[in-house]
């Protein structure tokens, strides 16, 4: 059997340091440059729509009270950057694709950002504190606590089949609330990992959550071991769409998670 | 060879009209990937998590330039990312179409690399940044969000598990053991 004491020692990392050298740093400054300014530029957007609103309200105030209501036009939706990162605030139409099973619009305020076109989230270092990914899933783990070491149980079209199915999937403390989500009736099935699977050991190892589905290489759904995932189960006219919603309770505030409800309230689901 | 021990970069004399993040990129990069490289088993994947936590120090490079410790921040949004990117299936890319670009490392320290990608994510990433790393245990600690206490149990776990792994490596008596 081999010596651990010998084995472990820095030569790994020391080998892997001496195998590559520094990439040219510019592309990489260009990057996080072009994220920051995104960040300035709507924090500035965000004072001048304060200040015209403020003014706006001055100027009605002083207006004469006869004058006919004035109708703001709403600007059409947009399309999602192709590039990672920052979102202005405002509404975006998100077609249907791999993730999603329908057209939909989605409103963000201010920090938010997409990730590969499908997934959102507030614009924290901490993952899965606030975000929101729509799903395709056809199959889900069969227990979650093993995960990718157990099978797959594949899952019918239907919105009653993946609702049933997340609730007898083993491992995750499930509460099952009937809802809507972007104009259509939809049930939620929130999920937390209740402690007694906090310390077992599952595929992951201690503290590390749970495995919902894998429906692809980056159709990935894991509950945070400290978190609450709430998954949307939409019933637009008989087709199933379906969203989630991940935050950690423990590390953010009310107002995070309100703006988090208040994005996904502003969901509409265009077919 | 890479400066080690680790040096403090807070307290480097750098000039002025350049940026401290560059500093640290050019004092710190080549440690971070090796160290990232043995969380992540993948050098191209280290290579990548380390460039965008070098992105983000840029994008908050107010706050970065008061870190009293820009090396471990930097450590600590390298492993988050490397958890996001493990979670969303990014890294598998790179094992199907860069199998050759590997560190030299022996056959002894391949079957290592190769037996703590079995291990548990939170496993391998103590017995990586502890041991193969060489971090103190408060900033594996730190980089992994956890208490020292949570470290020391991961640690004690994943060596025993490593144990296992390797029990039939053979052992080579005539090497100095450490410490």
């Amino acid at each position: 059997m081999a010596d651990l004491d010998r084995l472990l020692r820095p030569g790994i990392s020391h080998a892997a340091a001496d195998a590559v050298e520094p990439p040219d740093f510019a592309p990489i400054e260009r990057r996080g440059v072009r994220r920051r300014r995104a960040h300035t530029v709507l924090a500035a957007a965000a004072v001048v729509v304060v200040l015209l609103g403020v003014a706006g309200g001055v100027r009605i105030f002083d207006a004469d009270k006869s004058s006919a209501p004035h109708v703001v036009d709403q600007p059409p939706p947009r399309s999602l950057p192709a590039e990672d990162g920052v979102v202005e605030p405002g509404t975006y139409l998100v077609p249907s694709s791999t993730w999603s099973t329908v057209d939909y619009t989605i409103t963000f305020p201010e920090g938010w950002r997409v990730r590969d076109q499908y997934i959102f989230d507030a614009n924290s270092e901490q993952i899965d504190e606030l975000s929101i990914e729509p799903f395709v899933v056809t199959k889900i783990y069969a227990d979650a606590c093993q995960g990718e070491r157990g099978p797959q149980t594949q899952v019918g079209p239907g919105v009653d089949d993946l609702v049933d199915a997340l609730l007898a999937q083993p491992g995750p403390a499930k509460t099952r609330v009937e809802t809507t989500l972007g104009g259509y009736p939809a049930t939620r099935v929130d999920l937390r990992v209740p402690d007694r699977l906090k310390t077992k050991n599952c595929f992951e190892g201690p503290g590390t959550g749970a495995q919902i589905w894998l429906n692809g290489p980056k159709n990935y759904l894991v509950l945070d071991p400290n978190g609450l995932l709430s998954i949307y189960v939409v019933d637009v006219d008989g087709q199933r769409a379906v969203f989630t919603s991940q935050t950690r309770p423990a590390y953010t505030s009310p107002e995070d998670r309100a703006e988090l409800q208040q994005v996904l309230d502003s969901i509409h689901i265009e077919k | 060879m890479v400066a080690h021990p680790l040096q403090p970069v807070a307290g480097q004399a750098r000039h002025a009209d350049v940026p401290r993040v560059r500093t640290v990129f050019e004092a710190s990069y080549r440690r971070l990937v090796g160290q990232l490289y043995v969380v992540c088993g993948d050098l191209t994947e280290a290579e990548e998590v380390v460039a965008e936590a070098f992105a983000r120090a840029v994008q908050h490079q107010r706050t970065f330039e008061r870190l009293d410790n820009p090396e471990a921040w930097l450590r600590t949004v390298a492993v988050n990312v490397s958890r996001t990117r493990f979670r969303k299936g990014l890294r598998v890319v790179h094992r199907e179409h860069d199998e050759a670009r590997r560190p030299a490392l022996d056959d002894e320290r391949l079957a290592l690399m190769a037996a703590l990608r079995r291990l548990p994510t939170p496993q391998r990433e103590a017995i990586a940044l502890f041991y193969l790393a060489d971090l103190p245990i408060h900033e594996v600690a730190t980089a992994t969000g956890v208490t020292v206490g949570t470290v020391k149990s991961r640690l004690s776990r994943g060596r025993a598990a490593l144990a296992v792994l390797l029990a039939d490596l053979p052992d080579s008596p005539e090497e100095t053991r450490r410490g």
